[in-house]
Parts: C-alpha cells; structure tokens; sequence
C-alpha cells in the first residue's frame, strides 16, 4: 500500500503528462469522439487506485497496456461490435508498440501553445484569464476594472482555465456547453 | 452532459474558489470531503492542478510579451548597419521611438526598482542575486519558487546571478529575452534598442516573440549582442571594453577615441544638466580618458582648456561649439 501523497505526486509527474500521447491513442483506436473524456476518466481512476496498491516499475507501458485493456472492455460489453472495430483491436498490439517517443516539448512549444490556446477563448474570458494568471490580480482587481461582479470572474476563470487545460493537455480546447443528444450509445459508431 | 465532464467542471470550480482571498478551513474540509468521495474526484483535481501549474509557469514566463500591444518591427534600414559599425567602435546612443504597450501593471510579488537621473542602486534581489541599476532606470522582478524574471523597462542594469540550475534566470528588455545560464552580465536597454554584454559566465540572447522565427545568440566574454527593431548583431567586445562600458558601477565614464557626440550621449544619461552640441563640425571630435559620471562641468572645462572649444553654460545646459 503506498502513500496517498507519494502516488499523488506520481501521477502528476509520471501520469499526466502522457496525457497528449494518450488521447492520440484514444482517438486512433475509439471512433466516437464523446466518449473520451469519460474513457480517460475511468483510465485515470484505474491507474491511480492501481498506484495505491503499488507504483508501477516503467509508468509509460503499464498506462498504455492499462488503456488497451480498457478499450477491450468496452468493446466486450457493447451489444454491437463492428468487424472494423474488431480488427481495429487485434491491430492495437502493434500500435501501442508504435507509440511514438514524446517529441522533448520545450518551454517554446509550451509558450505557443499557451498563445493558441488564449487566443481560441472568447474575448472577454481571455481578458479575465490574462488579468488574472498573467498580470497577476486578484480576483477583486479584475472585477473592479472590467466593472462587473467577481462571480463573473470567477464564471470566466472556470471556464478558461479548463479550456486552456484541455487544450495544453493534447485535447481540442472546445468545451461542450450542452449535451450533445443521443449519441454516447454508440460505443462503436461509424461516422 | 457525461459524468467526467460534471466531475471536471467541480475541480475546476474547486481551483478557482480555492483562490478566494477568503478561503478559510471549513471550504477546505469541504474541498477535501469532495475529494474522498471518490477516486474519480480525486484524479480529476490533480489533472486540474497539474494543468493550472502548467499554465501558471508558462504565464510567468510570458508576462512580458503578452501585455505588449503590437510589437514593432520596422523593416531594415540601411543607416542601422551604420549605426551598428559607430556602436562597435564607440558607443553612439542613437534612438528610434518604439513605444511597448502597456506594462504597468504590478502583479503579486512583483518588486519595482527606479533610479533618477544620476541615481546609482544595488539592489539584492530574494534568490541571493544582485541588480546593480545605473542612471535613470526602471526595472521590475518577480522572484518565487517557480521562476526568477526581470524586466528592463529603460536603463541599464548589471546582473550578478545566484546559481541555480531548477529556476533559470530570464531577463526581458523589449523583443529580447535573456536566459541566464549563470554569470555576470549587463542589459542596456534604450527604447527599442538592447545591448547586453557579459563579463563572467555566458548567456543566452532571444526573442521573446516566439510565434516568430527565432535568432538567439549564447554570447559569453569577448562578445555583445546589440539588439534593434526585431534585428540582432553579435559584436567583438575586447575584456577591456567590458571593463570600460562597466566603468559606471565605480561611478566612472571611460572613454576611447570617442567621438564627442557619443561622449555628450553618456554624460546626458547621468545628469540633468544637458550637453549641446551647436556646432556638426565638432561632433566628431575625438575623446579619450576616464571621468566622473556626474561631473559634467569638470568635462566642460577640459573641453574648453584642453580642445580650445566654446563651452558656455547657459539656462542650466551646456552649450558646445567652436571658437570664433
């Protein structure tokens, strides 16, 4: 049994930077875009309580064949499986092994990325996360000098900041407002 | 709505609300309650952390050039590369307005040094680095765990770095960037024009625009970059010329061969009392020698005594020209 801090800090040290790398596997090998927040969701849940048990030799493998068993799982448990989604797994094998290295991201790629991000928000939450994470005021200075409510701020913050997350983590940067109707049935869709 | 995605707008409220300046032990009992109701909690909040620490790094290394409205790069002007040859001989100070967007803000932990014209300052900053700030400068620094950053808003500044090798130290004066790889080294900074030369150590000179090509230099003793409208210039510069163009921190101007209209440049960058050259004739006029920074009448008498030249002090300037 491991400590809760010590597996706290391996997550965020080992784990979630292979966040980008991870959904690009997602992506390659689950048809339905929907489902990946909940299919990283439910990953990370297995990882974490698998890293309380104990912490793994080589993070890298253990997270990737973790995600490849759950792929699998979903598969099973869907009333329909399509062939291709079929010979989309047995090739899964070979694509985990393919994975390619992490590109070293440096502080510039990190910088640009930031840049792309922020400027994807839409104008006035991007002035509340600039004033707020750039230029360093409190949640009061911005609401003064943009004249409305902190609660205001704070609804722009959220809203940023997990765009801008997503974002820097490898995913789209778009966040769903509504839910997207019925199509989360479909484990393995065809577009 | 997909349950991870309710999960994920909670920790990302959780982030936000922990800010609250009134944050207080029972909105942490209930952050924790939250998160020990189910591991999908607690995963999600370390994603959100992990991110928010992400941005916050990148954010504090990109203050600078994101507040700037409209970077100018001017296109390459042939008399520049003139400029730049007087620059390597002497130092002609010869400025183009560029004015940088609005950096005025003051964030947490934000430090803000000034000197006045004539002023002369060491300032010890928290990691154990010094500043040393020369006449009539400006110069802001954020210094926490996470980071060591300076920006040098006008001035001159001498840098002596405390090594560390986890936060490195990164020095902004207008498109430039300055990564500190450990040393001692100097920033001039005039509008859009830098200069930075080292006397110990190396480091290295980029744009802080990194949506454009880069050119960065590593320079190290026996070098400078001189740094203009979006263009860099890696020069000679001999140990002595270091020497000299530090000469300030002893409260001293040296000077080599200079032309006069360089030498005016110096001398007006420490004193409120101004020296005008009426005359283009003389402007070429050779000077050598070290002098008191912020004894202008001593140099107006040597002027006078040892070039033969009018020196006429009149509604607090020092008026130049050539004998009738």
């Amino acid at each position: 049994m491991e400590d809760a801090g010590q597996v706290n800090e391996w997550f965020m040290r080992e784990v979630l930077p292979l966040e980008p790398l991870l959904m690009r596997f997602f992506r390659r090998n689950w048809r339905n875009e929907s489902d990946l927040v909940d299919l990283r969701q439910e990953l990370y849940v297995r990882i974490y309580e698998s890293g309380l048990k104990g912490l793994p030799s080589q993070t890298k493998p253990f997270v990737f064949m973790a995600a490849r068993n759950l792929l699998i799982n979903h598969v099973r448990r869907a009333r329909i499986v399509s062939i291709e989604a079929v010979a989309d797994l047995d090739a899964m094998n070979v694509a985990i092994d393919m994975v390619t290295p992490e590109r070293e991201v440096t502080a510039r790629d990190e910088l640009r990325q930031l840049q792309i991000g922020l400027n994807n928000l839409p104008p006035r939450c991007r002035e509340v996360v600039m004033l707020r994470r750039i230029e360093g005021l409190s949640q009061r200075e911005v609401a003064a000098q943009l004249s409305v409510g902190e609660d205001t701020v704070e609804k722009h913050m959220m809203y940023g900041m997990r765009a801008l997350i997503n974002f820097m983590l490898g995913g789209s940067g778009k966040i769903e407002r509504k839910p997207k109707g019925s199509r989360k049935h479909e484990a393995v869709g065809h577009e | 709505m997909s349950n991870a995605t309710r999960i994920e707008e909670s920790a990302v409220a959780w982030c936000v609300k922990r800010e609250r300046a009134d944050w207080s032990a029972s909105d942490q009992a209930e952050l924790d309650a939250w998160l020990s109701e189910s591991t999908a909690h607690r995963v999600a909040m370390l994603r959100m952390e992990y991110g928010w620490q992400r941005v916050d790094r990148m954010a504090a290394l990109r203050s600078s050039s994101l507040s700037q409205v409209a970077p100018v790069h001017s296109p390459y002007q042939p008399d520049s590369k003139k400029r730049w040859l007087a620059m390597a001989a002497g130092f002609l100070l010869v400025m183009s307005l560029s004015i940088f967007g609005a950096q005025q803000w003051m964030g947490n932990g934000t430090q803000r040094y000034v000197t006045m014209v004539g002023g002369h300052e060491t300032v010890p900053l928290k990691d154990g680095s010094n500043v040393e700030l020369n006449t009539n400068t400006h110069l802001r620094a954020v210094v926490d765990e996470k980071a060591r950053v300076v920006w040098l808003d006008k001035g001159e500044a001498y840098f002596e770095v405390a090594h560390d090798e986890k936060r490195p130290f990164v020095v902004y004066a207008g498109d430039r960037r300055i990564v500190v790889l450990g040393t001692h080294f100097l920033v001039r900074r005039d509008h859009d024009r830098i200069e930075v030369m080292v006397a110990e150590g190396r480091v290295r000179v980029e744009g802080v625009d990194t949506t454009k090509p880069l050119k960065s230099a590593i320079i190290t003793p026996g070098n400078m970059v001189v740094s203009e409208s979006g263009s860099m210039m890696v020069a000679m510069a001999s140990p002595e010329k270091v020497e000299s163009e530090l000469a300030w921190r002893r409260g001293y101007l040296v000077f080599d061969r200079t032309s006069l209209a360089s030498v005016a440049e110096q001398f007006n960058r420490y004193n409120e009392k101004k020296i005008l050259i009426e005359d283009p004739k003389i402007i070429d006029t050779r000077i050598s020698g070290s002098f008191e920074a912020n004894n202008v009448d001593a140099f107006g008498r040597l002027l006078q005594r040892a070039y033969g030249l009018s020196v006429v002090d009149h509604k607090g300037q020092l008026w130049i020209a050539q004998q009738e």
